[in-house]
């Protein structure tokens, strides 16, 4: 579901990754699953893309992005998931929202990268196990 | 060919080599299959996991900068002693300006007095390229907490990363 004011929004689906979203309240929730890796690379840099700006439109206070389920990300999708948090940091006050990370702390790519994110925009991110 | 003896384990390293012109749909099957192979002999998903992602890591980097896009991938695995020692090699041929980026990635991650702060600014760096951050590289040492070198002799670069491991069951 999206405003007709913005691009819509569409989940994916790759066979080896799945990327979806839904919107609820001041919150825009992603759910991403399988292995982020080099056949789901660029997948990953559109619908974050896209992601950012519907959450811009509808004014959203908050994203949420379930990892939950991802057991495998490549330093190059991570690399996607850096640039959106960059984006994000770049964006005015007025318009910028907070990054709320759903972690499985049992896989150890999510407690190592996941940390790092972190660390890397702790003004913006929390992580959740 | 070595007989080993009823009853006992081949104390031999586990060991593989692949030889093949990897692309990005590769990188992930052959992950899968070395995912199986780690499993198999080191019965801790944490480990596996760790060089899982090594290895896919090492084959990237090859598929981008192989000149001529064959790679040779190695895995060894010591089912002795302890602690035991295990080597993630890939072995591809690059270019001269490659080499020369490689050198400096290593002089500059060697240099760094602190990983992760190094790991951090490495990030930053990925934030405003799309090419050779080095972010694969300082994931490997960050991350997985491996020791990662690498040679040049004439064209052919050689990039090793190692780690020692606290327990292998042999299977």
């Amino acid at each position: 579901m999206t405003d007709s004011n913005t691009t819509p929004l569409l989940d994916v689906d790759v066979g080896t990754f799945t990327a979806k979203q839904s919107h609820e309240k001041d919150a825009l929730h992603l759910l991403f699953t399988g292995e982020a890796d080099t056949a789901a690379l660029h997948v990953i840099e559109s619908f974050l893309q896209g992601a950012h700006a519907l959450a811009e439109s509808r004014g959203a206070k908050e994203v949420v992005l379930d990892l939950r389920k991802v057991n495998f990300m490549s330093s190059s999708c991570f690399t996607k998931l850096i640039g959106w948090v960059t984006r994000v940091r770049d964006t005015p006050e007025e318009s910028r929202y907070r990054i709320r990370i759903q972690s499985n702390q049992a896989s150890l790519w999510q407690r190592r990268s996941l940390h790092a994110l972190q660390c890397f925009a702790t003004e913006l991110i929390t992580i959740e196990s | 060919m070595t007989t080993i003896p009823e009853g006992e384990h081949d104390q031999r390293p586990a060991y593989f080599e692949l030889r093949f012109r990897p692309n990005v749909e590769l990188v992930s099957v052959v992950r899968r299959f070395v995912s199986a192979f780690y499993e198999r002999i080191i019965h801790d998903l944490e480990v596996t996991e760790r060089l899982a992602m090594v290895t896919h890591e090492l084959l990237e980097n090859a598929v981008k900068y192989s000149s001529d896009g064959e790679t040779l991938l190695s895995i060894e695995v010591d089912q002795v002693g302890t602690p035991r020692n295990v080597l993630v090699r890939t072995k591809n041929r690059t270019t001269a300006e490659n080499r020369s980026i490689v050198k400096e990635r290593f002089q500059e991650a060697n240099a760094a007095p602190d990983m992760f702060a190094y790991y951090q600014e490495l990030m930053r760096r990925a934030s405003t390229r799309t090419e050779g951050s080095g972010l694969g590289l300082g994931r490997i040492r960050s991350e997985a907490d491996m020791s990662v070198d690498f040679a040049i002799e004439g064209e052919e670069l050689t990039i090793d990363a190692r780690t020692t491991i606290s327990a292998v069951v042999a299977a």
